[in-house]
């Protein structure tokens, strides 16, 4: 048995320990750390004011991590906590993005006029990612890790091996939980939700 | 829906998905069981077959609005070709007029226009003035305008004051279009930084007397980013909220009373001290606290703020803000009068005057010495141990840019006495010496899509990056002058002007090619490519015959890239590669890594701090290895140069000569608040800063007295813990703990600081935890007791002498809980509930410690241990709660959460909630520590900044 060799460690890194030793309220901490970081850096992605190939998520969420955390110090394993953090906090960045967007076009109140047609697009595209979260909110009540690749891979962006590094299952898994949750979520938007 | 079914089918559907179309049925039939799984498994095949590419591009792609969607929509004979921005009416467009072949931009209206506005635009279209953007057509539900290139100075302001010079030249230039719109009797309304564009030809004010009569878009379609915007959104229980336009406003605007053209001119004096202090001159908590200031308030001297600004300019200034119009400037001649006699004295006074030197502030870096030999030995030494001294270097902050408005890339011009660099703003140039600033010119489209610059060898031509997800990566070269921008290549993932402006090296978009071209792009000759590793940072040799450039692995776990590789260099004559060191810690990573080649003959490179004690988070420094000209290799052992903790520096940029160096550094800060807790702690007074450094710091624990406040604190480089008396701004250093993990707190009897690390037993991980103690009053921790925690456990203490300290840990899906004394350790199990593995598990005690709270992602139980009874409350929809702890009363949890922005919040024991802060989204709230007493509320707000440093002297 042997204690960490230094004596203080980032805070960030000291929580993802903290929560891989059990203490799961660590994960809450970590929300506060990473997620305006996130948040601002993918806004201005969205709003077009930076080039993507700084910005694609996978790669916010990588400054982010080289950041945050002390990698010397952390395990595989809250390496792969950290990459599952990010992914939801993107979530919740995008979704709550796309549902602001939403609410301003309620609280507008006006009908659409001819020059929104190319916005209306954005908007269409704001509602759909609306209703997927919900949907995928469903899918994870039945199939949890399923969702969480979707989770992974669309909204973090992470890539098939790296969400089977996170979820600690094989490649061929993600691939296969993947392959259905996009069929399941695609008939849950159509409107033909049903179990898959 | 049995398991071994779900597994079955996941396991045939992926099989058969794998399988050419033409064989699927076939092995369907024959893999399945039932006829029920077999015609499951056909129609998910089906429906897949339809999918297209559905989820697979980032949700992130999806949501981007790069303006590119646009391109093509009509609006009677205009083409709109891309999305400029977007303003409190509506999108602003690019859009071409098709019959004359005209730029123009478009302002969209939410609805129709009326027949009054449509009169009104009128009036305005007939005004044609050089400041005033002319207003071409105006459509049903659209305006067609001047396309103007520039910034408004809204934006502008952001960066701070404008020179004296150019607050004179850019009001006579207000003044003049205002006297213009006035002569034909109409009036602006709504004057204010965001209507005055700042262009290469001048001042344009925009939006004359049409502001008021738009048919408004609701809440600013674009605004939601916006630091304002997501404070205006934010409930009215903030009460350090700031409203907009109100404080452009003129008394009888406030007052509701008819306006003229005096009211414009007030509007006017409130931009140019705005201009000159960077300050809104009546700027209140609250509307009505802005009113009172606009209609009552004397407005201070401009020179208090900003003693560069003249004190003729501020008689202009406070005779434009009389608040009786009778009293102020009659008309706008008058006042372009004043102004133009100030232009035409100081003009003469400037040339009489030698060059004036602003204040510079020279950081040394011995500062951080002193604040180490402060914090004792032990940690000195260990530093010494760990990293050898720097050579000294100065520094000196160069931009000051907002959070919000980080720059993205910069370059220092040859000679050392400009900064050139990029924000989310557009391109400046600043020099060094006097702090003063311009705009390059460029294109709309370039600006927005701009993220680094490089200035060739001789200061006026310049090389951009530019890119989106439709065009990544371009280079284009155009001067400081703003001459048309020439694309010379594509797919450039970094770039390097040779020292002698003959050649420009480049990576290619994957990063595995380095490549040479001529400086207009021709001749382009690839140097070095790779199948496995990737290549980062090509950099010219002082006499540009090789190039220095980061090696690395690429590695599908991201997390990885970034960190660990090597520098090597190239001959470009004989192709001759040479390695100069490698580094597990070498910064690698493809945006973020840049060398630099000093004329001296030393390639500067960064590292992280692996062995750096402390540090709130991971500190990366820079270093610097000579090479030897003649063979390329290392010519003696690499040097620290910085001595930064918790920054990330990247891009260091040389002067041609090397003896100035530009840097941009990125740190996180979190300072602790204090406000006071009213009526029943339901509300929250304005806050007060409670701790203010450049560190994070991050409260802990009150102590029981309710006197002092227990934080960490990376201050002095390394993460200790401080006590802060109330009353006082100082504080005072505790005992170093041992290995502290994520928690600490005063224990009930008022006698120690109890706090837990983490035992761990090898690789595999976990672990025990480890309880130490150490007394308040000072001394060395001491062991209280190891624990197998197993996989889901908490711990808490009452904050009150009347309460006990509680471990709760899951057991067989219960969450069982344990007294834990300083002294004596663990005891018999208080309580148990049933509790759900991987909901979450955090405790709280209440400040009598007769009620346990648990807390999941959804609900709070709470458990009156010696009654044997509990009660669960919901978390409401949407809150995602980071941290709880009681209140002082024992009635509620006072909580830091976020639902979409960040907030503080108080939830009863019968799951009603008050809001007692909210802060919007780009500052996060936590933690939220009420005193013992119930008379305050500490929090932590946490910010990121990032800054260009000049370093000289290294």
């Amino acid at each position: 048995m042997k204690f960490h060799e230094h004596s203080s460690r980032g805070e960030v890194t000291e929580l993802l320990l903290a929560w891989g030793a059990g203490r799961h309220s660590a994960l809450d901490q970590l929300v506060p750390l990473i997620y305006p970081e996130l948040r601002r850096l993918a806004h201005s992605y969205m709003r077009g004011e930076r080039p993507d190939h700084t910005l694609q998520t996978a790669a916010v969420i990588n400054e982010a991590y080289l950041r945050l955390v002390d990698c010397a110090r952390v395990q595989w394993r809250d390496r792969a906590h950290f990459l599952a953090v990010s992914a939801q906090l993107m979530r919740r960045v995008l979704v709550d993005y796309a549902r602001s967007r939403q609410y301003q076009k309620r609280g507008a109140g006006e009908r659409p006029v001819p020059v929104d047609a190319a916005l209306d697009l954005h908007r269409t595209r704001g509602r759909e990612l609306v209703k997927l979260d919900d949907a995928l909110s469903a899918l994870a009540k039945l199939h949890p890790r399923k969702a969480q690749v979707v989770e992974m891979r669309f909204f973090g962006g992470l890539t098939i091996e790296e969400s089977a590094e996170a979820l600690g299952v094989s490649r061929d898994t993600v691939i296969r939980d993947w392959q259905i949750a996009r069929v399941w979520l695609h008939r849950a938007l159509e409107g033909r939700g049903q179990h898959a | 829906m049995p398991d071994d079914h779900q597994d079955q089918l996941d396991e045939i559907y992926a099989a058969a998905l794998k399988l050419d179309p033409a064989q699927r049925t076939a092995f369907v039939r024959q893999a399945c069981s039932t006829n029920g799984l077999r015609e499951e498994i056909e129609s998910l095949l089906d429906d897949a077959e339809r999918l297209g590419s559905f989820l697979e591009k980032p949700a992130i792609d999806a949501l981007s609005m790069t303006g590119r969607s646009l391109i093509g929509v009509m609006l009677g004979p205009y083409k709109v070709e891309a999305l400029l921005g977007a303003g409190g009416m509506g999108m602003v467009y690019r859009a071409r007029d098709t019959r004359l072949g005209r730029a123009v931009a478009i302002k969209q209206a939410s609805g129709e226009f009326s027949g009054r506005f449509l009169a009104e635009a009128r009036a305005v279209a007939a005004l044609n003035h050089p400041h005033v953007c002319t207003l071409y057509d105006i459509g049903p539900n659209y305006l067609v305008m001047e396309l103007l290139e520039g910034q408004t100075l809204d934006r502008r302001l952001r960066i701070g004051p404008l020179p004296v010079d150019q607050i004179v030249r850019s009001g006579i230039e207000i003044v003049n279009a205002l006297a213009a719109a006035h002569a034909r009797g109409i009036i602006h309304r709504d004057l204010k930084p965001g209507n005055i564009m700042m262009t290469a030809a001048g001042v344009k004010v925009l939006d004359f007397g049409l502001a008021k009569l738009m048919p408004l878009a609701a809440a600013a379609v674009a605004g939601m980013d916006a630091p304002t915007a997501s404070i205006q959104q934010a409930p009215r229980t903030d009460p350090g909220t700031v409203v907009g336009t109100v404080a452009y406003m003129s008394p009888e605007q406030a007052r509701g009373e008819e306006l003229d053209g005096r009211s414009d001119l007030f509007t006017l004096g409130i931009v140019l001290y705005e201009m000159a202090t960077g300050k809104r001159p009546f700027e209140g908590s609250s509307n009505a606290v802005t009113f009172e200031a606009i209609l009552n308030r004397p407005v201070p001297p401009a020179r208090e703020l900003n003693p560069k600004v003249p004190e003729r300019l501020d008689e202009i200034i406070h005779k434009a803000l009389e608040k009786d119009r009778a009293l102020r400037y009659q008309h706008a001649s008058d006042l372009l009068a004043d102004l133009k006699r100030l232009e035409r004295d100081s003009a003469s006074t400037q040339q009489a005057l030698a060059p004036r030197k602003t204040r510079r502030l020279w950081i040394a870096i011995a500062a951080t010495a002193v604040l180490l030999a402060l914090a004792g030995f032990w940690i000195w030494s260990q530093r010494e141990r760990f990293s050898p001294p720097p050579r000294i270097a100065r520094e000196q902050q160069l931009t000051r840019n907002v959070p919000e408005n980080r720059h993205l890339g910069f370059d220092i011009s040859p000679d050392g006495q400009r900064l050139l660099y990029v924000d989310m703003l557009g391109l400046h140039l600043r020099r060094i010496d006097t702090g003063e600033t311009h705009d390059v010119p460029l294109p709309q489209e370039l600006r927005a899509r701009l993220w680094n610059v490089m200035y060739f060898p001789d200061g006026e031509r310049i090389l951009l990056l530019t890119g989106d997800s439709a065009e990544p990566a371009q280079l284009w070269t155009t001067s400081i002058f703003g001459e048309p921008p020439r694309k010379i290549r594509a797919h450039v993932r970094q770039a390097a002007i040779s020292p002698d402006g003959a050649s420009i090296a480049f990576l290619n978009f994957e990063c595995n090619e380095i490549w040479v071209m001529g400086p207009n792009g021709e001749n382009a000759k690839k140097i070095l490519s790779s199948e496995n590793d990737r290549f980062y940072s090509p950099v010219w040799s002082p006499d540009s015959r090789r190039l220095a450039y980061i090696k690395a692995k690429p590695n599908y776990l991201r997390f990885e890239e970034g960190l660990g590789g090597s520098i090597e260099t190239v001959d470009l004559e004989r192709g001759a590669r040479e390695g100069v060191l490698s580094a597990p810690n070498l910064l690698a990573a493809r945006e973020s890594a840049r060398l630099a080649w000093l004329a001296d003959g030393r390639v500067l490179f960064n590292l992280r701090d692996d062995m750096a004690p402390g540090g709130s988070y991971s500190s990366w420094n820079l270093w610097g290895v000579g090479i030897n000209p003649r063979t390329g290799k290392a010519s003696g052992k690499p040097q620290k140069i910085t001595n930064w903790s918790g920054d990330l520096p990247w891009q260091p940029r040389a002067s041609r000569n090397g003896t100035r160096l530009a840097v941009n550094k990125g740190r996180f800060r979190n300072n602790i608040y204090l406000a006071e807790l009213r009526g029943n702690s339901v509300r929250l007074d304005t806050p007060s800063q409670f701790t203010a450094s450049d560190s994070l710091d991050r409260p802990y624990s009150w102590t029981i007295d309710s006197q002092s406040l227990i934080f960490s604190s990376d201050r002095t480089g390394t993460k200790l813990l401080y006590k802060q008396h109330l009353g006082r701004t100082s504080a005072e250093m505790l005992t170093p703990p041992e290995n502290l993990s994520d928690r600490c707190a005063a224990t009930p009897d008022g006698n120690w600081i109890l706090y837990h690390s983490i035992v761990t037993t090898g690789k595999a991980g976990p672990s025990s935890i480890r309880w130490m103690r150490m007394p308040v009053a000072g001394g060395p921790p001491e062991r209280v007791l190891d624990f197998s925690a197993g996989p889901e456990w908490d711990w808490d203490c009452s904050r009150s002498s009347r309460g006990i300290c509680v471990v709760g840990r899951l057991e067989k899906e219960h969450a069982i809980f344990y007294p834990l004394d300083p002294l004596h350790g663990l005891g018999k199990a208080l309580a148990s509930t049933e509790w759900p593995a991987g909901a979450g598990f955090s405790l709280a005690v209440s400040p009598d410690g007769s009620l346990i709270s648990i807390r999941s992602d959804r609900q709070i139980r709470f458990l009156d241990w010696r009654k044997g009874t509990e009660r669960t409350i919901q978390i409401p929809a949407g809150w995602w709660i980071f941290q709880f702890e009681f209140s002082a009363d024992g009635k509620a949890v006072i909580c830091a959460a976020q639902a979409v922005s960040f907030f503080l919040a108080r939830i009863e024991l019968d799951g009603s909630t008050h809001i007692l802060l909210d802060r919007g989204r780009s500052q996060s709230l936590a933690p939220a520590l009420p005193s013992p007493d119930g008379r305050y509320l500490a929090f932590g707000q946490l910010t990121f900044e990032s800054n260009v440093w000049l370093l000289e002297n290294f």
